[in-house]
């Protein structure tokens, strides 16, 4: 794991650009409240292996196309990894180093990392069973999924360098927006697809994402009607299909994307003042928020 | 969800969004609306990005291909 967070820093320093890279969370929020950022590897290796193992059974629940690796698999075989990946992160947790972390403090960091996956599993739960959210529960199920988990990298790795619970409110805070952040641009991939068929296919996930979530909650009664109807057709017919597309263009969608985008950067960039994050690590910190949000 | 509003009425009352320009506060308090002065910020911000050089609003699929994201 030490070398593949080695690898990692040397990959980001390229410009390389990776999912993987947000395993550095934990060490540069322990760098920036001036610690160092070796005292997270076990944090980061336990955080990681949990959100990877997420990300499978998130594929699997999505009837996602697999990942190469359990392309022969079969989902069977993806959820027998990713359940191996919990109890390895757990192992990981439990391995913390108590040089910088009294005992006490460690079992409230390992605690809040299994209360933060319960949280998870409910954003999750809402996600697959809530087909057709109401936009406020939109931003609930985004802040389950992947704000409080990234909210959590940033804190447990600022918590071995401070106990002060104002900073550490500010690391929490930079890690909650960018996860939030990564639910809203994971949404456009819906919207870089162009054909039809292919669109038709993920109807699903393309009726939970949030330009098609807001166009619900904002059109005026008689078009929220030909939204819904052409959105449950909208496979069948491609007339349908582009009816839904110009209610979501017509309602700003476009906007309203790039204005919470707007939001949430400044609010994780916020949280690093309010973390007090300092030196080369906030800059990192920083650079891997720029690239998150960085237009073409 | 005031912010999703404000963002629908800009996008579908051309009096509205010339108003907003020139006198949000006005604007928003004639729609009985009401938004903070960083969600004004916010929305100037993406206001400015969501417009293309020559005035056209950016479209659902300009915006899925301009920002790089992490994939």
């Amino acid at each position: 794991m030490r070398r593949a967070l080695f690898h990692k820093q040397q990959e980001l320093a390229q410009n390389e650009r990776s999912p993987d890279e947000w395993m550095l969370l934990p060490g540069l929020s322990c760098q920036a409240a001036g610690g160092e950022a070796p005292w997270a590897d076990d944090i980061a290796a336990g955080w990681f292996l949990f959100y990877a193992a997420a990300h499978i059974m998130d594929a699997v629940e999505d009837h996602d196309a697999p990942d190469s690796w359990w392309e022969q698999l079969g989902a069977g075989g993806a959820i027998n990894v990713a359940s191996g990946m919990f109890f390895s992160a757990s192992l990981a947790l439990h391995s913390l180093d108590e040089q910088h972390l009294p005992a006490s403090a460690r079992e409230g960091l390992i605690a809040a990392f299994y209360r933060q996956m319960i949280t998870m599993c409910s954003g999750q739960h809402m996600d697959l069973f809530e087909t057709r959210p109401r936009l406020a529960n939109y931003w609930r199920i985004a802040e389950k999924k992947s704000g409080v988990f990234f909210g959590l990298a940033c804190q447990a790795g600022a918590r071995l360098a401070t106990d002060q619970e104002e900073r550490l409110e500010g690391f929490r805070k930079y890690g909650r927006h960018f996860g939030i952040l990564i639910q809203v641009l994971d949404d456009l991939e819906e919207w870089r697809l162009t054909d039809w068929e292919t669109i038709a296919a993920r109807k699903e996930k393309f009726l939970r994402s949030l330009p098609v979530v807001y166009a619900r909650e904002v059109l005026r009664a008689g078009e929220r009607e030909e939204i819904s109807h052409s959105s449950e057709t909208m496979s069948e017919k491609q007339g349908d299909f582009q009816q839904v597309l110009r209610l979501v263009e017509q309602s700003g969608a476009p906007l309203y994307l790039m204005t919470e985008i707007e939001r949430h950067t400044a609010q994780a960039r916020l949280g690093l003042d309010q973390g007090g994050a300092q030196g080369q690590a906030r800059a990192t910190l920083e650079t891997l928020l720029n690239r998150l949000v960085e237009m073409k | 969800m005031t912010l999703a509003q404000v963002v629908y009425q800009i996008s579908t009352d051309s009096d509205f969004a010339a108003k907003m320009k020139t006198d949000p506060e006005g604007a928003l308090a004639e729609k009985g609306l009401q938004l903070s002065k960083e969600e004004q910020a916010f929305l100037s911000r993406g206001l400015t990005r969501g417009t293309h050089a020559d005035g056209t609003k950016v479209s659902m699929s300009d915006v899925a291909s301009l920002y790089v994201g992490w994939r």
